[in-house]
């Protein structure tokens, strides 16, 4: 465990502050130390991970203080992180969304994509307006910025977008496209809904083939619609599967299994 | 550790001694003194794994109440004790996902549960063949905290439970467990400690090829994924928290080395993922590979099977990790896939050089053995198994058949196409019934808005006529539920818009084929829409019409609700399950994005606790209320559609006199039918 103090020069009052968080920190024991990175003294971000697991399971008194400290980081990679977690943490409770929302922005406006993400599905369920009411257009803006960070989950919500046209018209085609676009970042929710665009010829030709190894690869990631629809297909002998009783009665365990913690 | 030099000769004789006392080897407590180990002495030994048993004890499926000879730990054991054979001085470890998972697991921990004295049927058989050290999963935490404490034989200083003194020591299992991420919120330190060090003695062969017995001191360190909480929240929330495998992993192994370890092995309940490390991150021992020191990782969670040369799965083809010898970033790795269908072996070679035990690594053999033989047949069980947990297996039989409740009416799916609502209608209820009582006591924002609830003919004659649902009029026990619900679901409850509503109906009259009325030759109504995906309410709340005669998407008639038209930007919550919420079936806007809650219950289990509550279920209250029915049209020809042969009697029984038999067997040699409906009446 290292201390913080050697490594911070500060001026006196934060000094002052910083000591009394490290004695609050130390004082925990089994928090662990503060890991400052050699240039900057900026925590690392995995201490900044350790404080957001602190703050989603409710001991915000010791996580939040250390978490605000680490946005104003000089180190951009531990700001944003921190940023990040804070807007994660905050977007939890309605009456602490809107800040939330102010420092996702602050990471999502220096190119992070998983605060971009954050901010569209806070946007797209309204958790993250004023009003709570669902704003389609600046969800898509900020998905659409995620998507181009090769952000697989932005993609698929883009493509749920499309194809029931949240916000716009339906598209089945360009959803398509989003969803073929996460599953190359192998999605499993899109692999998934990929397969049953496929299954149903929804916005492509159908093809029973590609539905079938689309619900495979989901299945293997353990998506439990996919080992669903595969249980069934080996139950009736669908999707061009031999009819294997016991082959499905072990899917639907599986299926069982994967929704005892999902993901 | 081994004696300094100059104590040679005595430690020697009093060793000798020592060891005579420990020839079996493993299993055997600390010796009182050490033996010498020669240098150049050297030793064989395996260390042995299971992972996610989920209480698969017998080779058995509760619900269907038949053996399944494709798992089961009576089987697991055969490969134990030939490994055993195999290697002497082996050592047996189980990574966790143990205590839950099976009718068994739930009726010793939730229907009745165990005694502080009594031992559970799964650790018993784990204690019959003497295991050293086990892991803890995430499933170990679904009883929640004191269950845990009492079944391991642990005590937890945590919130929630009694101050330790006042807590009693349980009957634990005979080896110990250990976990070195989750701690107490309350004194910061971990609920079960973090690692033992075995100290055993080994049979090796001296540099003069003769036989010894030699010390060796096994360093086992425990992980589990970080998501318990949120997996696990209602248990654990406030009342432990999770750290990062590395960050632990780096603290406790030198720790272990400083004691004395030669060896160290970790059990961690996870698999590989090489995306950039966090200390939350599920699946994190591809960076716990890296950490210094550590000899040998049994990984689990992730119910797959390592080494297999063959694997297609994502993590067992990344960067730096052999799936053929079994190594990831050069540590010898296995994961022993799940209920006990396979067994890993990490066979080692060490050669002591003086000092210190050194692995020789390129003869270390790691393998995961299948309980499958090559020609489809599997091994036997190993007899000595059964007996021990004969009176748990019955007990738990017993309660599968227990009567929760009765019914007055035969509950079947044979003309659920054509109307019959007697297999679906307490299905509803349960879930209307429980997502009500949700939303009001948790969801305060939605209370105003109405509950509906929809659910479908799950088994439809696919597979013939004995492929539908049949529950006889008297006693309903549990394994009758699983026949009215078949699929392990959850409970989802979805916040929709009249016109989903309207969607959801349309998408699920696809179930019907488009019938021309003036054809006078014969039309099948079903199509091959699956009826899984029938949805229908059955609710005097909500009526409606479907119109076979009309296209896809345009069949929906008159859908009313309470008396009058559907308002189409009305919110309604709809209490359905993970699959339809989620987007299975692919129903238009139901998509997981309208998912207001999404429960951990099993559909299945709400019904069981709908019927309990019920008592005695009555045709009147529940299994006549009709949502829907055809629109009247008069067809040139006859309207046809199959279902097991004669039981023209059901349908009558259900009010349906517009039925009657055309053809007694449909030729298809299942036991069909082919009836006809008069879509007229």
């Amino acid at each position: 465990m290292q201390s913080a103090g050697a490594s911070l020069v500060k001026p006196r009052r934060k000094l002052l502050w910083l000591a009394a968080l490290v004695v609050g920190v130390l004082g925990l024991g089994g928090w662990g130390g503060w890991q400052y990175t050699q240039q900057s003294g900026s925590p690392s971000v995995q201490e900044i991970d350790r404080w957001r697991m602190q703050a989603m399971v409710g001991h915000e008194e010791h996580a939040m203080p250390a978490l605000k400290r680490a946005a104003q980081s000089a180190s951009s990679e531990s700001r944003i992180a921190a940023q990040r977690a804070l807007g994660e943490v905050l977007l939890r409770k309605p009456e602490t969304a809107l800040d939330g929302i102010r420092y996702a922005e602050q990471a999502a406006n220096q190119g992070d994509a998983a605060a971009q993400l954050m901010l569209g599905k806070a946007y797209f369920d309204g958790t993250g307006t004023r009003t709570k009411v669902p704003d389609m257009v600046s969800a898509r803006r900020w998905l659409e910025g995620a998507a181009e960070k090769k952000n697989a989950p932005a993609m698929y919500l883009l493509g749920l977008m499309d194809k029931a046209g949240y916000g716009g018209k339906v598209d089945a085609k360009q959803s398509v496209q989003w969803f073929a676009k996460a599953v190359q970042l192998e999605h499993p929710e899109a692999m998934f809904m990929l397969a049953n665009a496929y299954a149903n010829g929804e916005g492509v030709a159908k093809d029973e083939q590609q539905a079938l190894r689309l619900y495979k690869a989901a299945a293997e990631h353990e998506n439990p619609l996919a080992a669903q629809v595969l249980a069934m297909a080996y139950h009736e002998g669908g999707l061009g599967l031999q009819q294997d009783k016991k082959e499905a009665a072990q899917m639907m365990r599986e299926v069982e299994h994967i929704l005892s913690h999902p993901h | 550790m081994h004696f300094p030099q100059r104590l040679l000769p005595m430690a020697a004789a009093i060793a000798s001694i020592a060891a005579m006392a420990n020839l079996s080897g493993c299993g055997s407590s600390t010796p009182q003194m050490t033996p010498l180990v020669p240098t150049n002495t050297t030793a064989e030994l395996a260390l042995l794994e299971t992972t996610d048993l989920h209480t698969n004890v017998r080779s058995y499926d509760y619900f269907k109440l038949t053996e399944d000879k494709s798992l089961g730990f009576e089987r697991t054991a055969t490969l134990i004790k030939a490994a055993r054979a195999e290697t002497p001085n082996s050592f047996l470890f189980d990574n966790g996902d143990t205590i839950q998972g099976t009718a068994l697991a739930d009726y010793q921990a939730l229907i009745n549960p165990i005694g502080c004295e009594s031992t559970l049927a799964m650790y018993k058989v784990m204690n019959s063949l003497k295991y050293d050290a086990a892991g803890i999963g995430n499933h170990e935490f679904n009883y929640g905290l004191p269950f845990l404490a009492q079944v391991t034989g642990n005590k937890f200083n945590v919130d929630g439970m009694p101050p330790v003194a006042d807590q009693k020591k349980c009957a634990g299992p005979t080896f110990q467990h250990v976990l070195a991420n989750v701690l107490s919120s309350k004194d910061k330190s971990t609920i079960f400690q973090p690692y033992v060090i075995l100290d055993r003695v080994i049979a090796a062969v001296g540099p003069d090829g003769k036989a010894v017995n030699a010390p060796i001191k096994i360093g086992v360190i425990g992980f589990t994924p970080p998501h318990i909480l949120n997996w696990d929240k209602r248990w654990l929330e406030g009342k432990v928290y999770t750290d990062g495998i590395r960050e632990v992993a780096s603290k406790y192994v030198p720790e272990m080395r400083s004691k004395g370890a030669d060896l160290v092995v970790a059990i961690s309940h996870g698999g590989l993922d090489n995306s950039p490390y966090l200390p939350s991150m599920e699946n994190g021992n591809y960076y716990l590979s890296q950490v210094p020191g550590i000899d040998a990782m049994l990984l689990g969670h992730s119910h797959q099977t390592f080494p297999d040369a063959n694997s297609t799965i994502a993590q067992f083809n990344l960067p730096g990790v052999d799936k053929v010898k079994g190594l990831v970033n050069g540590v010898p790795t296995v994961m022993a896939n799940f209920w006990g269908k396979h067994l890993g072996v990490i066979k080692m070679s060490l050669t002591f050089d003086g000092t210190k035990w050194v692995i020789n690594k390129d003869k270390t053999k790691v393998e995961a053995r299948s309980i499958k033989n090559a020609d489809g047949s599997f091994v036997a069980v190993d007899p000595s198994i059964a007996p021990l947990v004969e009176t748990e297996h019955q007990a738990t039989i017993a309660y599968v058949k227990t009567p929760v409740g009765t019914t007055d009416f035969n509950m079947s799916s044979y003309f659920a196409d054509v109307g019959d609502v007697s297999a679906i209608q307490v299905v509803n209820q349960a879930q209307a019934d429980y997502v009500s009582s949700y939303v009001k006591a948790n969801l305060p924002q939605f209370a105003n808005l109405p509950v509906l609830s929809v659910s479908a003919p799950f088994k439809s004659g696919f597979a013939g006529g004995a492929d539908y649902t049949d529950v006889a009029i008297g006693n309903l026990a549990i394994n009758n539920a699983a026949d009215l619900y078949l699929y392990p679901n959850t409970i989802y409850a979805v916040k929709v818009k009249g016109s989903d509503i309207k969607n959801w109906l349309e998408t699920a009259a696809k179930r019907f084929n488009k019938i021309n009325p003036s054809l006078t030759t014969e039309q099948n109504l079903v199509s091959s829409f699956p009826g899984y995906n029938f949805d229908m309410f059955t609710s005097s709340d909500i009526q409606y019409e479907i119109d076979v005669t009309q296209e896809q998407g345009s069949r929906i008639k008159n859908l009313v609700y309470k008396g009058g038209n559907l308002d189409m930007a009305q919110e309604f919550i709809i209490a359905t399950n993970n699959y339809r919420a989620s987007g299975g079936g692919s129903f238009p806007g139901i998509d997981g994005t309208k998912t207001i809650y999404a429960s951990p219950d099993a559909n299945r289990d709400v019904l069981i606790s709908y019927i309990k509550a019920t008592k005695a279920l009555k045709l009147a209250n529940n299994g006549s209320a009709r949502s829907w029915k055809f629109s009247k049209v008069t067809t040139a020809g006859p309207v046809v559609f199959k279902s097991t042969a004669n039981k023209l009697a059901v349908a009558q029984n259900a009010g349906l006199n517009n039925l009657s038999v055309l053809r007694a067997d449909d030729g298809s040699g299942k036991g069909l039918s082919v009836y006809q409906i008069d879509l007229s009446k």
